[in-house]
């Protein structure tokens, strides 16, 4: 009974057996590719936080972006989204981008669905990132999930 | 002494032609590159060689209305005004209209778009018959304020400095962002006002697109 107690304790102290709480990654700390929809030296955009949408309403998806190393968001260059057409998708507009931080911001597209059931946006995402030093635009094609429920 | 006053009238009118000529370039208005440009005062005058070497001198074009583009064959800003945005046919335009159109490179030695190469086979892509000028030191274009590429300045046939900033009103390069929803090329509007003899209406712009790659 003792040296049970006894190998309790030193499971116990040792942390043994048990699964370390690890903070969740932070999106710059993620293996590349991991979840993104674009990923190049300059940026990464992921898919970003999912709202709930239903047929005929206007409903929002969102897309996270990331300056990566050296490059920041150039804040003078309006970042937009130019849907492709899509049956049974309504794109409002060409996004809205949201400036976080230098390095950090969110589009947000606002769109409706026909139907209920899982759908995909596809478009252009037009960008502009720069160093201290240069400036790069960029038009990377990408399609995302939206849910419609 | 009679037969030497022919002699000595023509000595005397040869010299003062001489030095007449010899004043004539430096411009009786013009500062030089090294003072700052200013909006309303005279436009500093500069000597730059082109692509091909030869040099151009500023105050040459005295009596002329003239646009400074600052150019960078390797600025993506550059490109999409070249390519789709307000640039495309403009200066062809306008020097069929009598303007002076000069593209100024003030790009360091190494830096992006500095090598006389990239912007002559720019020069052949995008069709442009202007002169583009080496600015190697930055000296020029650090005496107009140059902050960006593309960055234009529009100087009146009395060599007043009357419009400095961006080509146009929509940062993305393109033209497709006009903020304000109208497109509005500051150039065009600048030499319309100049040829019209009225004052300049929107002076002074925000430029956009890349950094001037200046050495220092």
């Amino acid at each position: 009974m003792g040296r049970r107690l006894l190998l309790l304790a030193l499971v116990a102290a040792c942390g043994c057996g048990r699964d370390k709480a690890k903070p969740p990654p932070k999106v710059q700390d993620r293996a590349p590719g991991a979840n993104a929809l674009v990923e190049k030296p300059l940026y990464r955009i992921e898919p970003g936080q999912r709202t709930p949408c239903t047929p005929g309403a206007l409903c929002e998806a969102r897309l996270a972006f990331s300056a990566l190393g050296d490059y920041h968001i150039n804040e003078r260059y309006p970042f937009k989204f130019n849907a492709d057409a899509i049956a049974g998708i309504t794109v409002d507009g060409a996004g809205t981008f949201a400036r976080e931080d230098a390095k950090h911001g969110t589009m947000t597209i606002m769109f409706r669905a026909a139907r209920r059931g899982p759908a995909k946006l596809s478009g252009t995402f037009k960008l502009s990132v720069c160093t201290e030093e240069n400036c790069e635009i960029d038009e990377p094609k990408l399609a995302f999930d939206v849910a419609v429920d | 002494m009679r037969r030497m006053r022919p002699l000595y009238s023509i000595l005397v009118v040869a010299l003062l032609t001489s030095s007449a000529v010899a004043e004539a370039p430096k411009g009786k208005n013009a500062p030089p590159a090294a003072a700052k440009a200013t909006l309303g005062k005279p436009a500093p005058d500069f000597t730059l060689k082109d692509l091909a070497g030869k040099e151009v001198k500023l105050s040459t074009f005295k009596g002329k209305t003239i646009v400074l583009e600052w150019f960078n064959p390797g600025c993506p800003f550059v490109k999409k005004s070249h390519t789709v945005g307000s640039l495309v046919g403009t200066a062809k335009k306008q020097v069929k209209a009598g303007v002076v159109w000069l593209a100024i490179n003030s790009a360091a030695p190494g830096k992006q778009g500095n090598e006389p190469a990239m912007n002559s086979d720019a020069a052949k892509t995008w069709s442009l018959e202007h002169p583009i000028l080496r600015d190697e030191s930055g000296v020029v274009g650090k005496a107009y304020g140059a902050t960006n590429t593309p960055h234009m300045f529009v100087i009146d046939k009395k060599g007043v400095l009357v419009y400095a900033g961006a080509i146009d009103n929509s940062p993305d390069g393109e033209g497709k962002s006009a903020e304000g929803g109208k497109l509005v090329n500051h150039v065009d509007a600048a030499l319309e006002d100049v040829a019209a003899g009225k004052a300049v209406r929107t002076p002074a712009t925000k430029a956009y697109g890349c950094s001037v790659k200046y050495g220092s």
